[in-house]
C-alpha cells in the first residue's frame, strides 16, 4: 500500500515537474501547489517512515523465523536447474503438485533482489537526497556517485520496484488469482494436481 | 486442436474499461486526499520527525561538506527571481547598493542597520558548498559572508527568540504576463508600497541560524554577488534545500512563532504547500 502511494508520489514529483514546465502542457503552466515537488517531499517523507519501520520488522521477522533460509534462499540444485525455470515462465507452465507449495527459482531471487538489492537502493539513495543527512559522515554521498548519480539510481530503484509489481501481479493472475487471493486472506491453498501424463495412443 | 479464440474483442474492451476504472479511481482518491486539510497537516507533520531525527543522527552542529576549488561549478545557476521587478530595486543596482541597508530587528535588545560596507568589515567566512534545489540540479561554489551568528550576537536576541525570518526585495506577486515590462515596474511599486509583505520571505530555526556555515554572502566565486544570484546580499543555509538560501536580503526578524506573518508558514514557498524544514 505504501509502496502503490510512493510510487504515485513519485510519479507526481518526477514527471509532472519535466512535463509541466512545456508551454503546451495539458494542465497549463504550474501552480506551485500544482508541481510535485512539495508532494514528493511530504507525501515520501511520511511513507517512508512507515515504509523503513515496516521493512525492518520484516528482515527481523525473516532471519529470526528461519523463513529467509527454508523458503527463499535457493537450494544449489533449484539454482542448477534455473534454466529449465525460465522456459517453463516464458511457457506459463507453473509447478503443480508438492513443488506448488514451495517458491521457485525466480521467484526467490526476484525476491531477494527486491529485498535486499532495490528497497534498500531507493532508501539510501533517497537519504543522499538530503543536504542534512551530507553531514552525518561526510563525504558519503560521494560513494554513490554524488547527489546526481543519487537521484538516478534513487528513480531508477523505484522504477525497478514498479516493474517488479507489475510482474508480481501479472505472475499472480495468470497462475491463479482466486487460488492464491484466497490463500493470502485465509491460509487455504488448494494445490494444483499434477497433469497425468497422457500416453501415446490415447485420447484425454 | 483448440482453434484460437475467434471474438477476443469484447473482452479486451472489458478489461480496459476494468483498468481505467480502477486508475481513476485510484487517481481521484487521492487526489481528494491531496486536498484535504487534514491528511495534508498529517503528512506535512513528518517534517518535524525528520528535523528531530536529523538533530539526534546527523548532529546540530555538524558541518555540511566542503568541497575545493577545483570542483566549484564552472558557472552557478541562478534561478527563481533573476532580477527583481520594480524601479526601487533598480534604483539600489544603479547606485551600486550605496544606500541598501539591512535592517536586523524583531524580538532583539538592540536594533541594527547595517551598510555593505559595514558588513564586509564584519569577520567573514569562505566556503566551498553544494546548492541542492528542489528542481533536481545540483551546484557547487565559493561562498564569502559574515555568519549571521556575529550579527546575532551584535542585537542580542531576547530569550523567547524562536525563528529567524529573511525578508527579501523581490516581489513574487506580480502578474508578469498582463503588463509591458515598463507597467510591471510601476505596478510592482505600488504593490510593494501598498503591501510590502508581497516580496519572497524565509526563515530558519534558532540551531541553523548559530550554525557555522549559515552566512549573509556578498561574494559569489571571489567577486560581488550578481543581481541574478542576489544581490547585494543572500543568505547561505548549507544543510537546506536551495528554497531556504533566500536571496535579496532587506531585513532580518526574530520573531517567536511565524503567526501574523503572511500565510503563517515561515516562507514564501512554505505558504504554497513546501515544507518548511528543507533539511529533507
Amino acid at each position: 500500500m505504501s509502496l502503490t502511494l510512493m510510487a504515485y508520489w513519485t510519479s507526481r514529483a518526477g514527471l509532472m515537474i519535466p512535463l509541466s514546465r512545456r508551454a503546451d502542457f495539458p494542465l497549463g503552466q504550474p501552480s506551485p501547489a500544482r508541481n510535485g515537488w512539495p508532494w514528493h517531499a511530504t507525501g515520501i517523507s511520511f511513507f517512508a517512515w512507515l515504509f523503513v519501520l515496516n521493512g525492518v520488522a520484516y528482515i527481523a521477522y525473516a532471519i529470526s523465523s528461519d523463513h529467509l533460509r527454508r523458503d527463499m534462499i535457493p537450494k544449489m540444485q533449484e539454482l542448477r536447474n534455473i534454466g529449465s525455470s525460465i522456459v517453463d515462465h516464458i511457457k506459463f507452465k507453473h509447478p503443480t503438485g508438492e513443488a506448488a507449495k514451495r517458491y521457485y527459482v525466480l521467484q526467490n531471487l526476484a525476491y531477494l533482489a527486491v529485498i535486499f538489492g532495490l528497497l534498500p537502493l531507493v532508501v539510501i539513495a533517497g537519504w543522499a537526497l538530503s543536504p542534512r543527512l551530507d553531514v552525518v559522515w561526510t563525504g558519503w554521498v560521494d560513494l554513490l556517485g554524488g547527489r546526481q548519480a543519487a537521484r538516478t539510481l534513487h528513480f531508477l530503484a523505484a522504477m525497478g520496484l514498479l516493474v517488479f509489481v507489475a510482474i508480481h501481479v501479472f505472475e499472480v493472475i495468470v497462475s491463479g488469482l482466486w487460488n492464491h487471493m484466497r490463500s493470502m486472506v485465509t491460509g487455504y491453498y488448494r494445490v494444483p494436481q499434477d497433469k497425468v501424463p497422457v500416453k501415446q495412443g490415447e485420447t484425454p | 486442436m483448440k482453434p484460437i479464440e475467434q471474438n477476443s474483442a469484447p473482452r479486451r474492451h472489458f478489461l480496459r474499461a476494468v483498468f481505467a476504472a480502477f486508475g481513476a479511481a485510484a487517481l481521484s482518491a487521492c487526489d481528494r486526499l491531496s486536498n484535504s486539510k487534514a491528511f495534508v497537516d498529517v503528512l506535512q507533520s513528518t517534517q518535524y520527525l525528520n528535523r528531530g531525527a536529523h538533530k539526534l543522527f546527523a548532529g546540530r552542529k555538524a558541518m555540511a561538506q566542503e568541497f575545493i576549488e577545483a570542483d566549484i561549478a564552472p558557472s552557478f545557476r541562478s534561478n527563481g527571481t533573476l532580477m527583481p521587478v520594480g524601479k526601487l530595486y533598480e534604483g539600489m543596482v544603479n547606485s551600486n547598493f550605496a544606500n541598501w541597508k539591512l535592517e536586523v530587528g524583531g524580538l532583539v535588545e538592540t536594533p541594527l542597520a547595517l551598510s555593505l560596507a559595514d558588513l564586509r568589515a564584519m569577520p567573514s567566512r569562505t566556503q566551498i558548498t553544494r546548492h541542492d534545489c528542489v528542481e533536481g540540479w545540483s551546484a557547487i561554489a565559493k561562498w564569502t559572508g559574515v555568519p549571521l551568528h556575529h550579527i546575532l550576537d551584535q542585537v542580542k536576541p531576547l530569550p523567547n527568540d524562536q525563528y529567524v525570518v529573511f525578508r527579501c526585495a523581490d516581489a513574487m506577486d506580480d502578474d508578469e504576463d498582463e503588463a509591458s515590462p515598463d507597467e510591471n515596474k510601476e505596478k510592482t511599486d505600488a504593490v510593494v508600497a501598498a503591501k510590502p509583505d508581497s516580496t519572497y520571505y524565509e526563515s530558519m530555526d534558532i540551531d541553523d541560524a548559530y550554525h557555522i556555515q549559515t552566512i549573509l554572502a556578498y561574494d559569489l566565486n571571489g567577486k560581488p554577488l550578481p543581481v541574478s544570484n542576489g544581490a547585494p546580499l543572500r543568505l547561505r543555509i548549507e544543510r537546506q534545500l536551495g528554497y531556504k538560501h533566500a536571496k535579496y536580503l532587506m531585513k532580518i526578524e526574530l520573531v517567536e512563532s511565524f503567526d501574523g506573518i503572511r500565510g503563517g508558514k515561515g516562507g514564501y514557498w512554505e505558504d504554497n504547500g513546501y515544507e518548511w524544514y528543507g533539511g529533507i
